[in-house]
Order: C-alpha cells, then sequence, then structure tokens
C-alpha cells in the first residue's frame, strides 16, 4: 500500500467521525446488552473496561476492515504489536491510527 | 463479510492470506493449496488460531478459520453435534467460501477429531493434515469427553461460584461457562458425542493423505498418538518438550516452526509431482 499523498485529500478523516464510527462497531459487536456507545470514550481501555474477548476483537477488526479496508490493512497493523499491547489498547490509539491511515485530521 | 450461512445456521467465518502481494521469494507462489483451521471443543474458537500460528501461514496462501457450531460467534443449535456433521459444516463452509479442491487441515483436539473423519469420509477435499493434539474417536471416545465436560460444568455449583458469576466475574468468564452449559446440559452435544460413528486404528490404515502429528511430551492423550503413529501410514510424530494437551497455547512458536515448514513440504513435493508430470507430457509430445 502507498503512503498518503496530496492527492489523498478526499480521504482525509474527521476524528470525531471516525470515533463515532467506531464507537458504534464497538457497540455492535460486545453487544448493546453489555456497553452503551455513550460509555465508549478515547480513553476507554479494550481490555480493562470493555472486557473485550478475543473473538470480539477479530469480529471488530472484520468490521473496520470492511468499511475502512480500502486505506487501512488492520491484520497487518495488528501483527506489528506484542499481545501486551493489544491488551493494553485504547479506543483513542486505534481512533488515531484510522485518522492517521486515512491521510491525516481533515482542514 | 465473516457470517456465512451454511447448512440453515449462520457461522462466524475469517478469511486471510496474501491477496495478490505473495511474498517475492516464496518458490511455490499462486500453487499453494489453502489450508482450513479447526479448533477445540467447548471453551475454544477460532481466536485461538487467529492469534497463534493462522497468520504465519496466511503470509503465504489463502486462509480459513471459523468457529464450529455452537462455539464462538457461530450460532447454537440444539443439536447436529456429532463428528460426521463437524465433517458436513467443513464441507459447506468450504462451498460457500468457493474452494472446491484439497485444502490442508491444521486441526486442534477436537477439531483433529473431525480432520480425521474429514479425511476418511471425503478423501478428495482433504490433501494433508496438521493433528495438534488430535483426540481420535476410538471406542468409548464419546463417554470419556462427555465425563470430563460434565465434571467440569458441576464445578460451576461448587461454594461460592455461582454468586460471583452473578455479580463481579469478568464478561469473558460469564461467557465461558453460559457456552459450556447451554452445549453440555441443554444441546444435544452429548449425545451426539456418544453416537458418532467411532473411528476405528484399522479405519486409519486407509488415509491416503500426508499428516503431521504434534503433541506434548506431558499431554495426557499422549497414548492416542502413538496409536495414531502406528495406523495413519507415513505420518510423523512431534512431540514438544515442556507441553501438556494445551500445546498450541503453550508454545505457539514451535507448533508454528512445525507447520509451516510440513506444508512447505508439502508444496515442495506438490511442485516435484507437477514438474515431472510436465516432464512427462513434453515427453509424450516430442516422441509422438
Amino acid at each position: 500500500m502507498s503512503g498518503p499523498t496530496f492527492l489523498d485529500q478526499d480521504a482525509a478523516a474527521d476524528p470525531a467521525a471516525v470515533l463515532a464510527d467506531v464507537r458504534a462497531m464497538i457497540a455492535d459487536v460486545i453487544g448493546e446488552e453489555y456497553v452503551s456507545e455513550a460509555d465508549i470514550t478515547v480513553d476507554t481501555a479494550f481490555y480493562a473496561d470493555l472486557e473485550i474477548e478475543s473473538i470480539e476483537f477479530i469480529a471488530l477488526g472484520e468490521a473496520l476492515q470492511a468499511r475502512y479496508g480500502e486505506h487501512i490493512d488492520f491484520p497487518a497493523w495488528i501483527a506489528t504489536m506484542e499481545v501486551d499491547d493489544i491488551i493494553a489498547m485504547r479506543v483513542g490509539q486505534l481512533v488515531d491510527h484510522i485518522v492517521a491511515s486515512l491521510g491525516g485530521p481533515r482542514g | 463479510m465473516a457470517e456465512l450461512v451454511v447448512r440453515d445456521l449462520r457461522f462466524n467465518v475469517v478469511q486471510m492470506g496474501p491477496g495478490d502481494q505473495p511474498p517475492a521469494d516464496d518458490p511455490y507462489a499462486g500453487h499453494r493449496l489453502p489450508v482450513v483451521f479447526l479448533h477445540g471443543l467447548i471453551m475454544d474458537n477460532l481466536s485461538s488460531f487467529f492469534y497463534t500460528i493462522a497468520p504465519a501461514v496466511a503470509r503465504t496462501t489463502d486462509v480459513v478459520l471459523y468457529d464450529l457450531r455452537g462455539h464462538g460467534r457461530t450460532e447454537r443449535p440444539l443439536d447436529g453435534y456429532r463428528i460426521q456433521d463437524g465433517v458436513d459444516d467443513l464441507v459447506g463452509v468450504l462451498d460457500a467460501v468457493g474452494i472446491e479442491g484439497p485444502v490442508h487441515l491444521v486441526a486442534n483436539s477436537f477439531g483433529g477429531t473431525i480432520a480425521i473423519d474429514a479425511a476418511l469420509r471425503i478423501p478428495d477435499r482433504v490433501a494433508g493434515m496438521v493433528l495438534i493434539e488430535a483426540h481420535p474417536a476410538f471406542e468409548g471416545w464419546g463417554d470419556e469427553m462427555i465425563e470430563d465436560l460434565q465434571d467440569l460444568v458441576e464445578g460451576f455449583d461448587g461454594p461460592g461460584i455461582r454468586d460471583y458469576l452473578a455479580s463481579g466475574a469478568p464478561r469473558s468468564l460469564k461467557t465461558m461457562v453460559r457456552t459450556c452449559e447451554e452445549l453440555v446440559t441443554v444441546s444435544s452435544l452429548g449425545d451426539d458425542l456418544r453416537r458418532s460413528r467411532p473411528t476405528r486404528p484399522e479405519d486409519l490404515a486407509t488415509i491416503d493423505c500426508p499428516s503431521i502429528l504434534l503433541y506434548g511430551e506431558s499431554s495426557d492423550i499422549l497414548d492416542r498418538a502413538f496409536v495414531l503413529e502406528d495406523s495413519i501410514p507415513g505420518t510423523v510424530l512431534e512431540v514438544v518438550d515442556g507441553c501438556s494437551h494445551a500445546l498450541l497455547m503453550e508454545n505457539p512458536h514451535e507448533v508454528e516452526r512445525l507447520t509451516v515448514e510440513w506444508l512447505d513440504r508439502q508444496e515442495a513435493r506438490r511442485a516435484e509431482e507437477r514438474w515431472r508430470s510436465e516432464a512427462a507430457r513434453r515427453g509424450r509430445v516430442a516422441a509422438g
């Protein structure tokens, strides 16, 4: 995959919109009975706060790939991390990665 | 997306692979067979392969991981848990993802039970097997499995456990207990395992695909490994030091190394066969 260029301006992302996307996907994967979208912030830790299960994290990855796969290779990104990094990951880190991969914040 | 309907059931399926960018140094790029992963019983799902050896295999070839019926994010019906149902599900998943030809199966524990039955019942779809701590369905296997599972479920009634599950327990533990109870005490899994046709060691002699057996040195089912080694033609047993039946979790790097090397050897052998048949064809053309 080639890096972002000036021609990628259309793909530049609004961090608030990406966060809203990610919150909806997390609530969908884990189930609204366990987590409400309103409770998910950039500081929410996937494991410590959401108690996300390994199989749910994979499902989230699939949902993200379906949404942003044109711009981001999530399995490759996850493969660069140690298990401890994945366990400690916060929602904000994921949002930052998506925003950066889409060509940086808009504006 | 990851959801496929197979035999009227929603299956959670994850596909990975090199896409159109296989590693430049892979001599078998474009010729490799797909690899399908089969996980273990009850407390297992596709994540045990997803987070261990599947990504290494997916660097060079297409891989398919799915949650077995009743497990992970696949639907949990009340019945259909005989070993032959597992094989029928495997065929259904392969058909659904458009894989018509043979595949390599990489299977852990109960996944190996299904893989062995698949090699016997649908040999045209099984090119080879990596059997990790496989549980062959020898006579009495179903009773043994269900007794262990009932002991596990009865353990949830121990002092204070129900209170803890109802209050402070992590969600993952609650999910695990619910999965166990629904499969063991509500579904027909126990009866289905008992009703499954047993595998006889003499049946194993008819398996003609290559295979490798990976077991931990302190595995409680190492005796089965020796029977499989004696019964399956051409198979090779690798015993990994310092590991138990939980070999895949205890030493994923060694399981990955052995699996990737074995798959490479199969592709080398297939490349040699392609070369020989091409040479023979050219010989015929030249002579004709």
